[in-house]
């Protein structure tokens, strides 16, 4: 999409893709804020045009800070932030030529799957108004996914880029921890956190990775890995790429549909040429996915977001003591979800919990990432279906379950969170006019081998650039 | 589960739960322990805890010199309240 949009004019572009967000947003309730791109524009003077994204309009998760402009991560108690300095990212990306547009919604400070838990309300999927965009960037999945713009920044902690691009029909990529920097990122969880990307072809979520990758001081997680031209190595002859079906995943996914679209994947995938084999993680370690991450991710909330007072920043309330301000500022500033999980979050971080709980969990996921490790060994990718149904109705979505279903087949690209390996969903079709998708995570720092494989389903769904068409 | 005190737990960490956020937790923290039930299952003995997924060092100690330097109105330009140049709150000591 990138290369078709560069053959416009610079700023029809840019003004086509900010008026496409605009008329979107009493339907798909996307944006917190819409840029003023004048400056930007005017900006693009002292870039060269034969910059990666010279000239193309890109939308913002809403949690990356942008100086002078309103950032809020979706929280009330942050809805009057301006940011005095430019995140890492946003650094790149206006180096490279990019015109942000917007900032986009997400479920607040990143925590939750679906998008409804935002301060602007609940983001709807441009495929079918009535079903949630998935989360927590689903502000940026449904931008992509409704062609307003090419390229949108999401983060991924659990799967937050992933699933709402599975929902979406588009490439949703989480590149390896320390890919790119989060420098000037609104944290979630440190130590799951990662920034990523949404596209709407593969070719572009290489572009931008190329952009958006290489070391950064300023994050001490940020690696020193070599960055490569992504796009220009795509090579989507797969023959021998070795291919590990996740069979974990396989079992616990009940709608035959999306298991019959896999299954034509996986034998499209060895008329290529590929490698496909079935590997199975340990059960006992499967069922430990969910409250693995919800422990750790929790307890590092609460503690980065201690911070979140009204005193230097953000919304202030009354209070006739410092305590009260922030009391009053916190219980208002924060929505009801968001202060449970912080109570669960610090209730395993006291010291008489930490052993049973928080401590616990952490050598379990060493025991997950070892066990994910040991089956991907030999293999070039873990595959699954990203999501065991389509984008649910908002009544339907709901998280915290303990069934096989919720614990493995709606939860298993954790994973990727918890090892740092890059992972990627691409859409393999739709079922009832809602897009389906699968999932993969390849080893760490081979982003590489996911363009590849994602550049051969592309050709053979014949996906790429699909977007939904919005009725505004 | 041990009874809990929901609201002495959130009041900890600066913030109020009302009565039925306090319902609702106690169903979440029945959750959580069939959750930790889940982990006790695994033996973890002799396992290391998993901090950060890669553990090469990444970070070095830098040179001792200011970059990214913010200014005093940038500083405070985002504080509810200023005075004097300081963010400004109640009394903290009581006369």
């Amino acid at each position: 999409m990138i290369e078709s949009l560069k053959k416009q004019d610079v700023r029809k572009r840019c003004e086509e893709a900010l008026q496409k967000a605009k008329e979107y947003q009493h339907v798909l309730n996307a944006v917190v804020t819409f840029y003023d791109i004048e400056e930007q524009l005017e900006g693009l003077n002292a870039i060269r045009e034969d910059a990666p994204l010279y000239g193309i309009p890109v939308v913002l998760k809403d949690n990356i800070n942008t100086k002078g402009v309103r950032t809020t991560a979706s929280s009330r108690i942050l809805d009057n932030y301006i940011p005095v300095y430019d995140a890492h990212i946003v650094e790149k990306l206006k180096a490279a030529g990019a015109v942000i547009i917007a900032k986009s919604s997400m479920d607040e400070l990143g925590m939750g799957g679906t998008n409804r838990n935002a301060y602007t309300g609940k983001v709807n999927n441009p495929w079918d108004v009535t079903r949630i965009s998935g989360g927590s960037s689903g502000g940026s999945a449904v931008l992509v996914a409704s062609g307003a713009v090419p390229i949108a920044i999401g983060t991924d902690t659990g799967d937050s880029i992933r699933k709402p691009a599975a929902y979406n029909g588009i490439i949703g990529l989480k590149p390896t921890y320390g890919r790119i920097s989060r420098y000037g990122v609104i944290p979630y969880a440190s130590s799951l956190d990662h920034v990523g990307l949404f596209a709407a072809a593969v070719h572009d979520a290489a572009k931008a990775l190329t952009v958006l990758a290489g070391r950064d001081d300023r994050d001490m997680t940020s690696s020193y890995e070599a960055v490569a031209d992504y796009e220009k190595a795509i090579n989507s002859d797969i023959g021998g790429k070795r291919i590990a079906v996740f069979d974990n995943v396989l079992e616990a996914i009940e709608d035959s549909r999306i298991l019959d679209n896999f299954k034509q994947l996986c034998e499209t995938l060895k008329k290529r040429g590929a490698i496909v084999e079935h590997v199975r993680l340990d059960d006992s370690l499967m069922n430990a996915l969910v409250p693995v991450y919800f422990i750790i991710s929790n307890a590092e909330a609460t503690a980065n977001h201690s911070n979140l007072d009204g005193i230097r920043f953000g919304m202030r309330e009354d209070g006739d003591t410092m305590e009260e301000i922030m009391i009053h500022t916190r219980t208002k500033g924060f929505s009801s979800y968001v202060r449970k999980r912080f109570v669960i979050g610090s209730y395993s971080l006291f010291e008489e919990n930490q052993e049973k709980i928080f401590r616990k969990a952490q050598k379990v996921r060493r025991k997950i990432v070892e066990e994910l490790a040991r089956v991907m060994n030999g293999y070039d990718v873990l595959l699954a279906p990203a999501a065991s149904t389509v984008a649910p109705h908002d009544e339907d979505a709901c998280e915290e379950k303990l069934s096989k279903t919720y614990l493995v087949a709606e939860n298993h690209m954790v994973l990727g969170n918890f090892s740092g390996y890059p992972s990627m969903s691409v859409p393999t079709g739709f079922l009832e006019h809602m897009p389906i998708g699968i999932n993969m995570t390849a080893h760490p720092f081979d982003e590489q081998s996911l363009f590849d494989i994602g550049a051969a389903i592309e050709e053979e769904t014949g996906l790429k650039d699909k977007i939904a068409e919005v009725k505004a | 589960m041990e009874h809990i005190d929901f609201k002495k737990l959130a009041n900890q960490i600066m913030f109020d739960l009302d009565a039925q956020e306090q319902a609702e937790l106690k169903e979440e923290f029945d959750i959580l322990q069939e959750q930790i039930e889940l982990l006790d299952e695994i033996d973890t003995s002799d396992v290391e805890e998993m901090v950060y997924p890669f553990e090469q060092a990444m970070a070095y100690l830098r040179e001792d010199e200011a970059h990214h330097v913010l200014s005093q109105k940038e500083a405070l330009g985002n504080a509810a309240a200023v005075k004097m140049g300081h963010v400004h709150v109640p009394k903290v000591v009581k006369s």
